[in-house]
């Protein structure tokens, strides 16, 4: 289907709900395909005694529902600040979007994030049938992570590794194309706008992240 | 947008890159040098419940050294003390330190609820200045932190540790 006409035909409504049960629907085939409890008694085993790793798994099922909860609010906050940001950048721009058409096209875009998520599964379920939790936690498909060994460097450079994949910059432009869709002006001051207000946040919130991760777990 | 007000965004955002990257990088820095050095008993003082300084100097030559960084408020700390009280034999001769920042009043209840002084080989400290991070890097609760009789790091655990794991590195 054409992104037009899944720009014109659907509210933004539906389309958050759907965005949401999707994903929700990917965690959940993932938790049940790919994690099984042999892979936390593998990973624990050294440090923790067989009734510890029990009662941290039946901990983590009691809390199964908080993280399906946390999954959609996320998807939520992170839809709601990307439109915030672009819209900041259409201001700076001398630009007339309306907040919620970014918030649509931001919903839209995101969508492309599924896609790393079902390559996972079936990496895992099809590909790399013999697997640890690490490799389910550092897997990120075609991103630059896949370069390095995630033993060889340091813990600060994981989620930044992993941001930057194929899919990230195909979201850049496929918020270029909402925008550009929206102004009907040309491509390529869209792309200057996604450009020069989503990367600066994007890179504000790598550091945040990064500075997160070196004063709650340094090495 | 007027230009000025575009030109102030952009300013506040270098800013707030610069500085944050600077922390980032100042904070790994500083995390790299303790980890580093940490690999020898670091010259650590903490204070024992009566208000003695305990530093490096006064650990016993000749044997191990086990760190166990605790909370008396932490139920995971609680389990712990349960279980290197129960396995104290598999200890053998090391020196097991026992440091919390917390209060001096907790951590004598905390002491007195597990008998902790009628063990020679426990000693329970005092992290009066919330220094145990500056020595030690990584300071969640529990910790532990086993020393040779070299006074070389052998292995470092953070969390819930099986005692098997800790007595394993004890020789």
């Amino acid at each position: 289907m054409h992104l037009n006409s899944i720009f014109n035909q659907y509210r933004i409504q539906s389309l958050l709900v759907f965005l949401i049960i999707v994903s929700l629907f990917l965690l959940f085939v993932s938790k049940k395909l790919l994690l099984d409890d042999g892979l936390y008694y593998e990973a624990f085993s050294d440090q923790l005694s067989i009734s510890q790793i029990s009662s941290l798994i039946e901990r983590q099922n009691n809390y199964e529902i908080l993280t399906y909860t946390l999954v959609a609010v996320t998807i939520l906050v992170k839809c709601s600040v990307i439109a915030l940001i672009l819209y900041t950048g259409t201001i700076c721009m001398g630009v007339n979007i309306e907040f919620n058409k970014l918030f649509k096209i931001a919903i839209i875009s995101d969508f492309i994030f599924l896609i790393p998520n079902i390559l996972k599964i079936g990496w895992f379920c099809c590909i790399q049938n013999n697997y640890t939790l690490s490799d389910l936690q550092f897997f990120y498909p075609l991103s630059a992570l896949n370069i390095f060994e995630t033993n060889s460097i340091s813990q600060i450079w994981i989620y930044p590794l992993q941001l930057l994949n194929v899919f990230e910059v195909a979201y850049w432009f496929l918020l270029a194309f909402g925008i550009h869709r929206l102004i009907k002006s040309n491509f390529d001051k869209s792309l200057k706008l996604v450009l020069s207000s989503y990367i600066p946040a994007m890179l504000l919130w790598v550091v945040f992240i990064m500075f997160l991760t070196v004063t709650f777990n340094p090495a | 947008m007027e230009r000025p007000v575009r030109l102030i965004i952009g300013l506040l955002f270098i800013g707030a890159l610069v500085f944050m990257s600077t922390k980032v990088y100042l904070k790994n820095q500083q995390n790299i040098a303790i980890k580093q050095a940490r690999q020898m008993l670091p010259a650590f003082e903490f204070y024992t419940l009566d208000g003695v300084a305990f530093s490096g100097d006064m650990v016993e030559q000749g044997r191990n050294i086990c760190f166990v960084y605790f909370d008396p408020d932490c139920v995971y700390c609680e389990h712990e003390t349960e279980e290197i009280i129960r396995h104290i034999q598999q200890f053998g001769n090391a020196q097991i330190l026992m440091v919390s920042a917390s209060t001096p009043e907790k951590i004598e209840a905390f002491s007195q609820e597990y008998k902790l002084a009628s063990y020679p080989a426990i000693q329970v400290l005092w992290d009066r200045k919330h220094l145990f991070y500056k020595w030690f890097g990584k300071a969640v609760v529990p910790s532990v932190f086993i020393y040779d009789s070299q006074k070389q790091l052998v292995k470092a655990y953070f969390g819930a540790t099986k005692m098997e794991a800790i007595t394993k590195h004890l020789n």
